[in-house]
């Protein structure tokens, strides 16, 4: 199953995808599945800055959100995605 | 211009001098242990700083920003967040370099304010710092509130009387006199009403422009006061998290020096000067335990990194003081992870809460915060609204101080944990109420008993007199 996804980076992020958004196309239908293809898509480095790897996890303060809800709100990792959907990767430390 | 290592310089030499990185003729500078100096004076410093971009470096005890989660190192720039992996930066100190320089004879010759703990501040320059009389708020022994709720020793620590009446100013004027050090050409933060307006009063007495992102709903004194001091207020249709990360994508496109974003690893740096006065007004002993109004987690994680600093440079001798958070039910992501035994913080994705300066759903500093109260055995509870409120009348009511309802939330996780026997009789608690009442008139008010209206004559006071009678006291004749 392939879905087509748009990903929106932040400032922080996009040193390395060069730049703010893509169109990705999905091998699977979770946000793990789109970031195994960003990860294909913007190699070692992009893997570097997302994956922790000590815990092979996403990083704790990399937060994604699928049409503005954050996937620890929905399945985490495994929340599912389809065709035009929006997920944004937005690295936050901030606040308080 | 003299080239010159900085390490070797004494910071409190009392000479004006500023450090480019970036100027219109110079390359920047990677490695700022080498540095371009000039001298220009006080008075021209703030054209100075809106006409370049300064970066301060090591003429204070601060060393470095070191990565909270990998350890990465940093020079102590504009810089918040790890490159290599997004973690959060904290300022390291040279402690030992402290603790032969400072003792508790100098810092009680110290000004009334937080400025007094400056070596334990992340600044650079003493005369770009913007003391508008911030900290050093009384810490008052509350009898009537521990003899209600069964305690022997209580005591508030009164931050609601900061000169914008909320413990942001002590952050604040520290981010403010930072950015100043960095040249920044203007200040910036995101809030829920208290940090708006003690950046916007730092920042006008420091001639900078300041821009605060509000989301919809606070109340109107936090806004008018905001407004008052000139700020640029910008209310953003959405939650506080919404707003965070709007102001995060703006600071890292923009040359807005943010607070509580780009410039956090310093403004933290003044939460912990809560932490170092009750010590110090507990006549340098720390207390049992610390009941915390927590948000972002990043005042709780202060204190706990305030108490350990202390200690580290020999102002304090052992110390087990127990820190808790106290968040409200509606929004309370780090004391439900605290009491379901999990490291993962769950956003709440709206916050329902009277309690506007503490909706924050999605908490920066809420792993931090759990460290800190597992590591020193505290605890948490997350009352509802009427028990906030009625936490806000008991305080008011037993000790005669008026708190916005971030303090009810204090006052009503400490009646819980008496209740639940998670706090002994004999425990030494420090409460701290983190804003005034004044600032919340439109949550506190409904609960209270409405204003008595009469007539202006004598008849009528005395038949009112008569059915407010109080059994056993005369208090008005004939009445």
């Amino acid at each position: 199953m392939v879905v087509k996804v748009n990903v929106k980076f932040s400032a922080m992020i996009k040193n390395v995808t060069d730049a703010d958004a893509a169109t990705i196309d999905v091998n699977g239908e979770t946000v793990n599945d789109l970031l195994a293809a960003l990860i294909r898509r913007y190699g070692a480095q992009f893997e570097k800055r997302v994956i922790d790897e000590k815990t092979g996890k996403l990083r704790r303060f990399i937060n994604v959100f699928v049409n503005g809800r954050d996937i620890r709100n929905l399945q985490g990792l495994g929340t599912k995605l389809k065709d035009g959907d929006e997920v944004r990767l937005i690295p936050t430390v901030a606040g308080g | 211009m003299i080239r010159k290592d900085v390490r070797n310089l004494d910071w409190r030499v009392n000479i004006s001098l500023e450090i480019f990185i970036r100027s219109g003729r110079s390359k920047p500078v990677k490695n700022n242990r080498v540095i371009f100096f000039i001298t220009i004076s006080n008075e021209n410093i703030f054209k100075y700083n809106h006409r370049k971009k300064v970066i301060g470096v090591g003429l204070s005890y601060a060393i470095e920003l070191k990565c909270r989660e990998c350890g990465k190192s940093y020079p102590l720039g504009l810089v918040s967040t790890c490159s290599r992996c997004f973690g959060p930066l904290s300022v390291t100190y040279d402690y030992n370099k402290i603790a032969n320089d400072v003792s508790r004879e100098s810092i009680a010759s110290g000004p009334s304010t937080l400025w007094r703990y400056k070596e334990l501040l992340p600044i650079n320059n003493p005369d770009l710092i913007i003391d508008i009389g911030a900290g050093f708020t009384r810490l008052l022994k509350a009898e009537n509130l521990a003899e209600k709720l069964g305690l022997k020793e209580c005591y508030i620590k009164n931050d609601s009387v900061n000169p914008t009446f909320s413990f942001k100013d002590r952050p604040a004027s520290v981010a403010v006199s930072k950015a100043l050090e960095f040249g920044s050409p203007a200040v910036g933060c995101v809030s829920t009403g208290n940090l708006s307006a003690a950046m916007a009063a730092h920042a006008s007495k420091a001639r900078l422009p300041c821009f605060a992102f509000i989301p919809q709903g606070l109340e109107a004194s936090k806004i008018s006061q905001t407004l008052a001091y000139g700020a640029h207020l910008i209310t953003v249709d959405g939650t506080y998290d919404d707003v965070n990360r709007l102001a995060t994508e703006i600071a890292f496109t923009s040359n807005i020096a943010f607070a509580n974003i780009n410039l956090r690893p310093y403004y933290v740096e003044g939460s912990k000067t809560l932490a170092f006065e009750v010590c110090e007004q507990l006549g340098w002993q720390a207390p049992d335990h610390v009941i915390v109004p927590t948000a972002s987690g990043a005042l709780l994680h202060a204190i706990w990194r305030g108490l350990r600093e202390l200690e580290e440079v020999g102002l304090i001798d052992d110390w087990s003081t127990r820190i808790s958070a106290a968040q409200p039910e509606g929004c309370s992501p780090i004391v439900q992870a605290l009491l379901k035994g999990s490291d993962e913080i769950i956003p709440v994705e709206a916050p329902n809460t009277i309690c506007k300066s503490l909706a924050i759903g999605d908490p920066a500093d809420g792993y931090y915060a759990l460290q800190a109260i597992r590591a020193t055995k505290g605890t948490g509870r997350a009352p509802n609204d009427d028990e906030i409120l009625e936490g806000v009348r008991l305080l008011a009511k037993t000790e005669g101080i008026y708190t916005e309802p971030a303090g009810g939330v204090a006052v009503a996780t400490l009646k819980q944990l008496i209740e639940a026997g998670e706090i002994d009789y004999d425990e030494r608690v420090v409460l701290l109420i983190t804003g005034n009442g004044l600032k919340a008139q439109e949550a506190i008010a409904g609960g209270l008993q409405r204003s008595h209206k009469i007539s202006p004559t004598i008849e009528e006071f005395r038949k009112l007199a008569n059915k407010l009678c109080t059994p056993g006291v005369k208090w008005f004749k004939g009445a």
